[in-house]
């Protein structure tokens, strides 16, 4: 393994609608056929699992990969607000940020990596994509409806431990989690997310990654297999990254970062 | 809106996003406000909140800057041992030269929260550039790791239990069927009767030399304006820290201590997040003005301020 040799920040996309993208070019020595694109989920999730997208890019770069990680609109670093993100919008700077990976790499082909959202973000763009190789579900979220809920059910247990907000200061729409805005076009949009009705085949080979035992990792397997993609389900005993943590720390799950590794170049040496 | 993104520092390992200006007020175009990171949050900050004060800012007409220390979002780790109280000055030095030679300004706010309050603070110790400083939750007696805070513990349960814990159903169910810490419950109401009649006249060696430094930094034109929330226990450190000194301060109009009702540690409601923003500005607006106005006081021979200011009411 050889050390990477940097990362390059930059901006991307139309005037307007510009995007944030973080660069890392792949260390030294080994160049893989391959370039990883990094998706984050979003919100509070984004914050928190910052430091881990980015070992793990630096990870995937130091074993040869080229990998770019970017901002959705309205997210991150990128141009516009929180309140004008919507998921056909996400998956259009997705579409955006393979345009630009392939520009910067001069590479065809393409690896997804997805964490929560981003994973199902990651997945319906491949779905919609022919060169997208293989695919990353890191804890995807399988039923949009259900995970709404618990980001409900997440902001109700954090306001036990802060002060109240009075009746005029909170607003149906848009909805507060966690100091992040959800519209209720947004709402809608994942509401209608359910991965186990996916069209297409999205990519030649899907590793979902699981920190948490959920059957349902399992029927989105049997979907996607049933669609003929060789698909790998780990289990990983790594913590749920994407929450806060008591004492403000962010982790970095090594397991998972270093399952990922290995399998992404297992499938693209 | 333009904003770049910029590798910079002597390693060119830092990551930051500069925000341009759009048009504003005379006499603020030439003041810079950078953000620092709010502990080891990268450069959007918490709620993405950072993203929207360097906007808000630019659209006032001040240049901003976010990044992130070394070892912090994306910049890249330093392997020299330096300590994060002094890499962290050293950084925000190298972002001031940075903006002073891609933009020509001299003058610079610094914000942040949490830690980046603190850097703020330090770096306005001993940088005769910054003019101001808008400390979001500024921890005077403490870092967050409790090196030099072994208190800190005691004192988040402190204010968990007499701020949530005592208005919280759950928690006096508990307390009644014996499943409560009760050792944690006493040994925080101990700690809260400690602090209370702890005499004013002995105060710990950190609190000396806060108000020395405090005293210094306005001294030298250099206006600080703390921000606070009710709910963290930071609030309750900053006024015991900051003492007399800071009451006699902020009554001189010299220094303001800002509390935003019902707050959290992290801004962590859109409602109160709109709130900080609107003060941001506020303050930003007024420590520019206040800039100029001081600087030509101190040093008469200094050129004249371009535009007429006042001082701002206290």
């Amino acid at each position: 393994m050889t050390v990477s040799a940097g990362i390059v920040p930059f901006y991307f996309g139309a005037p307007g609608n510009t995007l944030f993208g973080c660069f890392h070019e792949p260390g030294a020595g080994r160049t893989r056929k391959c370039a990883v694109l990094i998706c984050q989920p979003m919100g509070h999730e984004y914050v928190n699992s910052h430091r881990a997208l980015r070992q793990l890019a630096v990870r995937l770069a130091d074993a040869g990969f080229p990998v770019l990680r970017f901002d959705y609109f309205g997210c991150g670093d990128s141009s516009g607000e929180p309140e004008e993100g919507r998921t056909a919008q996400w998956l259009d700077d997705i579409s955006h940020a393979i345009l630009e990976a392939k520009r910067r790499t001069d590479l065809s082909r393409i690896c997804l990596i997805g964490l929560r959202l981003g994973a199902d973000l990651s997945l319906l763009a491949a779905a919609h994509r022919c060169d997208v190789v293989s695919l990353v579900l890191w804890d995807p979220v399988v039923k949009g409806k259900g995970y709404l809920e618990g980001l409900i059910s997440f902001q109700k247990e954090m306001l036990r431990f802060r002060p109240k907000p009075k009746k005029n200061e909170k607003l149906e729409w848009p909805k507060d989690i966690i100091g992040f805005p959800v519209t209720n076009d947004l709402y809608e949009d994942i509401e209608g997310i359910d991965l186990l009705t996916i069209p297409r085949r999205p990519a030649d080979s899907v590793l979902i990654v699981e920190t948490d035992v959920a059957p349902i990792q399992n029927d989105l397997k049997g979907v996607l297999e049933e669609m003929g993609t060789s698909v790998s389900l780990e289990h990983v005993d790594a913590p749920q990254i994407w929450l806060p943590t008591i004492d403000g720390s962010l982790l970095v799950p090594r397991p998972v970062l270093q399952t990922v590794t290995s399998w992404i170049s297992r499938i693209c040496p | 809106m333009r904003e770049e993104a910029v590798l910079f520092g002597e390693k060119k390992s830092l990551v930051g996003v500069l925000t341009d200006p759009t048009v504003g007020p005379p006499g603020v175009g030439d003041v810079a406000a950078i953000l620092l990171n709010a502990g080891i949050l990268h450069r959007v900050g918490p709620g993405r909140i950072y993203v929207r004060i360097a906007r808000e800012l630019a659209a006032l007409g001040f240049t901003a800057f976010r990044f992130d220390f070394s070892g912090i979002g994306d910049s890249k780790p330093r392997y020299d041992n330096l300590p994060f109280d002094k890499s962290s000055i050293d950084e925000t030095q190298s972002a001031m030269d940075l903006l002073q030679e891609k933009r020509g300004i001299r003058r610079f706010i610094l914000i942040g929260g949490c830690s980046g309050a603190r850097v703020s603070f330090a770096t306005a110790c001993s940088d005769p550039r910054v003019v101001g400083g808008i400390l979001i939750n500024f921890p005077a007696a403490a870092d967050d790791d409790g090196n030099l805070n072994p208190g800190l513990s005691k004192r988040k349960d402190e204010h968990y239990y007499l701020n949530f814990a005592i208005r919280d159903f759950q928690s006096w169910c508990k307390f009644f069927t014996g499943k409560a810490d009760y050792r944690k419950i006493f040994g925080a109401l101990a700690f809260r009767l400690r602090r209370r009649f702890r005499p004013e006249k002995d105060p710990p060696p950190e609190w000396h030399v806060f108000r020395q430094n405090l005293d210094s930094v306005i001294r030298r034109g250099v206006r600080p304006v703390f921000v606070c929330s009710p709910g963290d226990p930071r609030l309750e450190d900053l006024r015991e820290a900051g003492g007399r000194k800071l009451t006699e301060l902020c009554s001189r109009g010299k220094t303001e201590l800002i509390i935003i009702p019902r707050s959290d540690h992290t801004f962590s409601s859109l409602f109160d997040q709109e709130l900080l923003i609107k003060i941001i500005r506020e303050k930003a607006l007024e420590i520019a003005r206040w800039g100029v106005e001081e600087l030509s006081l101190l040093n008469p021979s200094n050129s004249e301020p371009t535009v007429a200011l006042r001082r701002p009411r206290s």
